[in-house]
């Protein structure tokens, strides 16, 4: 075999190639310690085998080290922030967990809690960890087989590899797929080469650990990563038959196949074995349920779960990154969890580092953040590298940053929405100004509400890292700016002061150097706690009509040419609550504006037929424990009518407990498959919102002790992610009792067998309870067994009509009648719009608002009159009425209780 | 005119909450105020409550009509019966001296720019008048004001410095009582062109013009500087002659001319409110002044313009009460007798008071169900929703939260444990503007008798008139 030389990648001195395990530098002080392997990212022969990372410079691993994976064998585990995973596509560690790369088309894109990456050589994005978009993941202790958390090893393998290379190897040169990392056999075969045999002794006992006896091996005898978790003695704080631990004396112990104990719902159908759940269609291991990954105690912080792949030393606990965060399904049907998290957070150190837990991202704004784990790893963010567009980067940017931030919590998108020369402009301003001056100017009944500014440089700092680019900072200083504090001090001081209106924003065509459209984004404080953010975008008003014009045929953002529209797209998608800004002048927003209140409705008809049908059940359950109730007095005659009628009802009640099986198994498994990030979870829960308000509904009502702990222990440990999976994994358990799973399915049969009238009878009862006017079709119930739930305005409950002007035209009064008078199209759908809203304990509401109060004639034009004149009505209601009914804020007392 | 003061009605002295809080108000109208976004809370933030004592005064019934301030517009000079009143320069020398201004600064449309016009020099309450117009005039033709000692700098800005001294010219008689002193200026403009009427009339043409073309004709009609304008047109054209008489210019915006009613179109079933029973509007703080002066002069009674909390106690306190009771305080004059609020009764589905003016019913209804019974006696017509009234009181632009009562110099005691302020009055001459109460009825939020606003008193707004009080204050 000839020898090739090439260049050091280390030193740029001559490298003689032996073979791609044997590539040796001519360079005795070479940095890079002499003697290479072949790096199948960079394809270059610069793995340095001592430093146990690439030298080449441009390579995507370039420094970082590589470990044994345990369950491939190949040298190819990386850490990203504390996160490892394998390298190997072909690995089984990520078997369930490697998706499409949507850059690049393979199946390369790893999922790892925290993260998405592409480990794909050729692919443009490899090694830049991305937001999470789908959820494959196992969770860490599932105990069958790896999980994708692959621990960094202990500070002993660093040194038996070192060791084991330390001086020149002949290798035989193997075939190796160039794309492929290391391979543990070959390392072997290397050491081997090199010292006559102790080396392979010695690699093995890095790829394999030592010989603790508590050691795991896998199916062919690998040693394999240990990552069950042993749990500890305490007793279960959720009291649902569910054994959480103390992370703190967690160890991880893997867990066989054999000891996985498949749980079985309850029997589902006690008649037909048929019923009972197989354990493969379960799919739920008893570790998923009775290992909680975070310790109720002693605070209800994220829990780093140790992994400990070589037991020999006690190692370093290394965090999961990331929990799933679960949403509580909607306000009314978890009050209490509701009101156990509405307590006044406590304040964050200022100094803490570490990022906290990962707070239930909301579709609402129901979360709030919560303290973080000491310890706690920040999930790594990063520039999105495919975006050529300033806003969109932008939009990534206050996605990763603000909208979903790594302190947990989930910022409330609210949209104002306006056409050119509605005034968005001004009100924004007026906005801004009224949030930054609060009650020493305005009349503002929020409770210790502040507002803190916006640091764009910071958040940078904090999340792209000190080393981002000047052209991003400056991108980001255009784009994203503060409302507050920056953009309304300066328009009320330049124009609102000086008796002039705030000029129409400009719309941008892409040469001018200063930027018209940017976000907007301000911090709102409770007690000097961050509750959430505000965040809305300043576009010229011919982008939002152009956007509107194409609304009703859109069904993706990328049928969108325009940048700008597909932000303002994602935006709405995004959005859960919109300000809908109506010139009460222009004669044409009843034409303009009907689209739009169309897809609202449409968008979000299922989800709310779902939420009506788990609000009828609430009230079918009622009757089904009055009717229980009644039962036990029936005579003789009816008792046999009663048995005729079931025996005809049985094949309905056998589907219905089969049905009622299928959904907790659904539920527990899309819980359990729940990736890390904001939205997928969120996904998760709305998509499974009508079987959790459903369970929640019925526990309530037979076991109202189960609400109530859940509130004593949230109240306790926190609203954290963790608490909040196990909550739900425990109301899932509680199914496996018999009598509450036949309640369950009582209450269905109660719904699907009652007749027409009674429906109309429950659905009645339903919205008069939720003040809803629109008389609802008991159709209409039919529409939440509908599979095609849009995607679209998946987290939109509050739509707010604000018109504007008020001051100069006359109001129509009340505003509820606005649409009615004005906008005849419109109000079509958004009558409609209401009632889902509603159901979804959302709202529309209605505001005749001004800006200024009055404006007087000057010359010409009616402009403003001096500052402390302004009388601005209904500028903050819209915004901060949506925060009231989130509960994220608390009105004052003289504000909404009546009292004096 | 001894009707006018005689049918006054009478607030009898007393303490009396300026201002309310929202806790405060009736709760029927806070949890409409909730239902309905009403804005009520944002409404009375600014005016907080304070609790002053006021002496006894009248206040009128109703706003001063057409027909009453057209009753004025002919009146005689007390002791010239050849001349009218609003001829009378003592008249408007009386106003200038009641209410002068000095150095106004005035924004402009560029940020952080603005522009002084100085009252300094003027004479009388119509030399202000006629040089606030020049500076608008400047502003918007040239984009800036000439010096007084500039006679301009181009053909246009020559013509509008020569419409302006000329009119100045025009109306000396109530400007100098000896001889005409123009600006330097202006008397350069003046030199410059020929001094006849037809070359005047060229150059109001030239201004007229530039003021109108930018327009929209039914905009340009609403336009004080162009209403005026075109009244010097049409006076010069029809006369041929730059003398000019106030009732030329200075009569209230909407009239067409001194007998506007007449030519009021004729209604098919005698339905319309008549003209003359409609309040007048349109009108600046000077000439509302000068009404009141009027008044005063031929009755020999206190009369004059009221402040803000003559106003207020009127409007929004039970005057059987007389002691410090919160409950005493209304923000809805008709809350004694119906607890709606504001846009029930205006603006409710967007049609204005305006279009009830043909209907004299519905219009005289509004005002029944808008009225406030006094406890004393009499009814209180036109408090809110009628359009601002004037009020003789200064509108201090730094002012935040009435805080003018936390001043060391405030007199205060303390009563019923709380204090009890002697009103004080903004009378700061620093201050270009005037307060205005009452609101019109296209307003944002609501309309209360606490709401509070700043006009300019240069200028006749077409939804402002004023009522009038005899008070101490008068008498000064």
């Amino acid at each position: 075999m000839s020898q090739q030389t090439v260049i050091c990648s280390a030193c740029n001195s001559n490298m003689v190639v032996h073979s791609r395990l044997n590539t040796v530098c001519d360079n005795p002080d070479c940095p890079g310690g002499r003697h290479f392997y072949y790096c199948g990212h960079c394809r270059k022969h610069s793995f340095s085998i001592s430093k146990g990372s690439c030298v080449t410079k441009t390579c995507s691993t370039y420094g970082m080290l590589r470990k044994k994976c345990p369950e491939c064998r190949l040298i190819s585990v990386v850490s990203i922030d504390g996160t490892s995973f394998c390298l190997n596509r072909s690995c089984k560690s990520h078997a369930d967990s490697i998706t499409k790369c949507t850059t690049c088309g393979n199946k390369s894109l790893v999922q790892t809690p925290a993260f998405e990456v592409c480990i794909k050589s050729d692919c443009p994005t490899i090694m830049q960890p991305r937001m999470k978009t789908i959820a494959p993941q196992k969770p860490i202790d599932e105990g069958l087989g790896l999980s994708m958390f692959i621990p960094p090893a202990p500070e002993n393998d660093e040194v038996g590899l070192d060791e084991a290379v330390q001086s020149e190897l002949l290798v035989a040169t193997a075939a190796v797929d160039e794309n492929a990392p290391l391979i543990v056999g070959e390392l072997e075969e290397a050491a081997a080469a090199y010292d006559g045999g102790d080396a392979p002794t010695r690699v093995a006992e890095l790829s394999t650990g030592n010989d603790d006896p508590t050691r795991i091996t896998n199916v062919n005898g690998d040693v394999v990563d240990a990552v069950d978790v042993e749990p500890a003695a305490s007793s279960d704080p959720w009291g649902f038959d569910v054994e959480p631990t103390d992370a703190r004396s967690t160890r991880l112990i893997r867990k066989t196949e054999e000891e996985c104990e498949p749980v079985v719902l309850p029997d589902a159908d006690p008649v037909s074995s048929e019923n009972t759940l197989s354990p493969a269609s379960v799919a739920i291991s008893a570790s998923e349920l009775e290992a909680p990954v975070s310790s109720p105690e002693p605070a209800p912080v994220i829990e780093p779960a140790p992994i400990a792949p070589t037991p020999v030393t006690e190692p370093e606990p290394v965090p999961v990154v990331q929990s799933d965060p679960v949403l509580p399904t909607e306000k009314k049907p978890v009050p209490n969890l509701m009101a156990a998290f509405n307590k006044t957070p406590e304040p964050k150190p200022d100094s803490a580092p570490a990022i906290e837990e990962e707070v239930v991202p909301t579709n609402d704004f129901s979360s709030e953040p919560v303290e973080a784990a000491a310890g706690g790893v920040t999930r790594l963010s990063h520039r999105p590298e495919d975006i050529d567009s300033e806003i969109e980067l932008a939009y990534e940017f206050l996605l990763q940053s603000l909208i979903e931030a790594e302190d947990g919590s989930v910022s409330p998108v609210i949209l104002v929405f306006g056409l050119a020369g509605s005034g968005k402009s001004t009100y924004l301003t007026m906005l801004g100004d009224m949030l930054a001056k609060g009650q020493s100017k305005y009349h503002f009944p929020y409770e210790d509400v502040t507002t803190r500014s916006i640091q764009v440089d910071s958040l940078i700092d904090k999340y792209w890292g000190e080393s981002a680019s000047e052209e991003d900072r400056e991108i980001l200083r255009r784009r994203v700016r503060d409302l507050t504090f920056d953009y309304s001090s300066r328009n009320y001081e330049d124009y609102l002061m000086n008796s002039t209106w705030v000029p129409a924003t400009v719309r941008e065509s892409g040469n001018e150097a200063h930027a018209h459209s940017h976000f907007l984004a301000t911090e709102i404080l409770r007690e000097g706690v961050t509750v959430g953010n505000i965040i809305t975008m300043e576009t010229s008003g011919e982008d939002f009509q152009e956007l509107l014009g194409k609304i009703a045929s859109l069904r993706s953002e990328k049928q969108l040419e325009s940048a700008l529209h597909r932000v303002l797209y994602k935006l709405l998608n995004r959005a859960t609550g919109v300000l809908i800004l109506v010139d009460p002048e222009s004669a044409d927003s009843d034409q303009q504006y009907h689209h739009i209140f169309r897809v609202f409705k449409e968008s979000i008809e299922v989800r709310a037929a779902q939420a009506l049908e788990a609000k009828v059940n609430v009230f079918a359950n009622q009757d089904a424990e009055l009717d229980a109730k009644s039962e036990e007095q029936i005579n003789i005659d009816d008792a046999i009518a009663l048995a005729t009628s079931q025996e005809n009802q049985d094949e309905r009640h056998k589907q219905a407990r089969q049905q009622l099986a299928e959904d907790l198994r659904e539920l527990d498994q899309a819980l359990t498959n729940a990736p890390a990030s904001h939205a997928g979870v969120a996904d998760v829960v709305a998509k499974h919102k009508r079987i959790i308000d459903e369970l929640e509904a019925i526990l309530r009502s037979v076991k109202p002790e189960f609400q109530q702990k859940a509130d004593e222990l949230f109240a306790e440990h926190g609203r954290t992610v963790v608490n909040f999976m196990q909550y739900y994994k425990s109301l899932i358990a509680s199914y496996r009792d018999q009598a509450i799973f036949t309640v369950a399915v009582s209450a269905r049969l109660k719904i699907r067998q009652t007749s027409r009238q009674e429906r109309k009878d429950l659905i009645a009862r339903v919205s008069a309870s939720l003040g809803i006017k629109e008389p609802i079709h008991e159709a209409f119930l039919d529409q939440a067994s509908r599979s095609d739930v849009s995607d679209r305005m998946r987290f939109l409950r509050y739509v707010s009509l604000v018109v504007t002007k008020s001051d100069r035209h006359p109001s129509v009064y009340p505003p509820e009648d606005y649409p009615k008078f004005k906008l005849p199209t419109c109000h079509v759908h958004i009558k409609t719009l209401e009632s889902y809203t509603q159901l979804l304990d959302g709202f529309v509401n209605c505001y005749n608002t001004t800006a200024i109060g009055y404006s007087v004639q000057r010359g010409d034009q009616y402009a403003p009159g001096p500052g402390n004149s302004f009388t601005p009505v209904n500028i903050i209601e819209p915004l901060f009425d949506m925060l009231l009914h989130e509960e994220r804020i608390n009105g004052h007392d003289d504000e909404y209780d009546g009292d004096l | 005119m001894q009707s006018y003061v005689d049918e006054m009605i009478t607030i009898p002295e007393g303490p009396f909450l300026l201002g309310a809080s929202y806790a405060a108000i009736d709760p029927v109208l806070r949890a409409e105020d909730s239902k309905r976004n009403l804005g009520l809370g944002a409404v009375l933030d600014s005016t907080p409550p304070i609790w002053v004592s006021l002496p006894e005064y009248r206040i009128m019934p109703k706003q001063v009509t057409n027909g009453q301030y057209q009753t004025f517009w002919k009146a005689v000079a007390p002791d010239n019966p050849e001349q009218l009143l609003v001829e009378d320069i003592r008249l408007w020398d009386y106003l200038w001296q009641l209410y002068p201004l000095g150095d106004v600064r005035v924004p402009t449309p560029t940020p952080g720019k603005n522009e002084i016009e100085s009252y300094t020099t003027c004479q009388t309450a119509i030399d202000a008048l006629i040089r606030s117009y020049s500076f608008e005039c400047q502003r918007l033709l040239l984009g800036h004001h000439v010096p007084l000692s500039e006679s301009g700098y181009n053909e246009l800005s020559l013509a509008v410095i020569r419409v302006f001294a000329m009119l100045r010219r025009g109306l000396a008689h109530v400007i100098w009582t000896d001889d005409t002193t123009l600006e330097r200026g202006e008397e350069k403009a003046l030199a410059e062109g020929e001094d006849t009427p037809a070359a005047y009339l060229k150059d109001l043409e030239m201004v007229l013009k530039e003021a109108e073309s930018p327009l929209a004709p039914a905009v340009a009609n609403q336009v004080p500087l162009i209403v005026l304008l075109r009244r010097l047109r049409f006076h010069i054209t029809r006369n041929e002659t730059t003398v000019f008489a106030v009732s030329d210019c200075f009569r209230p915006m909407n009239w067409a001319d001194d007998s506007s009613q007449k030519k009021a179109a004729p209604s098919l079933f005698q339905t319309k409110m008549p003209w003359d029973e409609l309040p007048v509007c349109g009108v600046s703080l000077y000439e509302a002044a000068a009404f009141a002066a009027w008044l005063r002069l031929v009755t020999n009674e206190p009369v004059i313009l009221p402040s803000e909390a003559e106003y207020e106690k009127a409007f929004g306190w039970d005057t059987s009460v007389t002691n410090l009771n919160k409950d005493a305080k209304h923000i809805f004059p008709w809350q004694g007798h119906n607890v709606k609020d504001f846009n029930f009764w205006f603006s409710r589905d967007g049609s204005s008071v305006k279009s009830l003016e043909a209907r004299v019913g519905a219009y005289q209804d509004l005002m029944k169900e808008t009225s406030r019974t006094v406890a004393t006696g009499g009814t209180l017509y036109q408090g809110i929703g009628f359009g601002w009234q004037w009020t003789r009181e200064r509108y201090n632009e730094l002012e935040s939260k009435y805080n003018r009562f936390e001043q060391a110099t405030a007199v205060r005691r303390s009563e019923e444990d709380e204090t009890l302020y002697d009103y004080i009055e903004c009378n700061d001459l620093n201050c270009r503007y005037f307060s205005v109460r009452g609101a019109p009825d296209q307003l944002g939020g609501a309309g209360t008798v606490t709401r509070r606003y700043a006009l300019s008193p240069l200028r006749g707004y077409a939804e402002c008139g004023f009522r009038c009080v005899a008070s101490p204050a008068g008498a000064m």
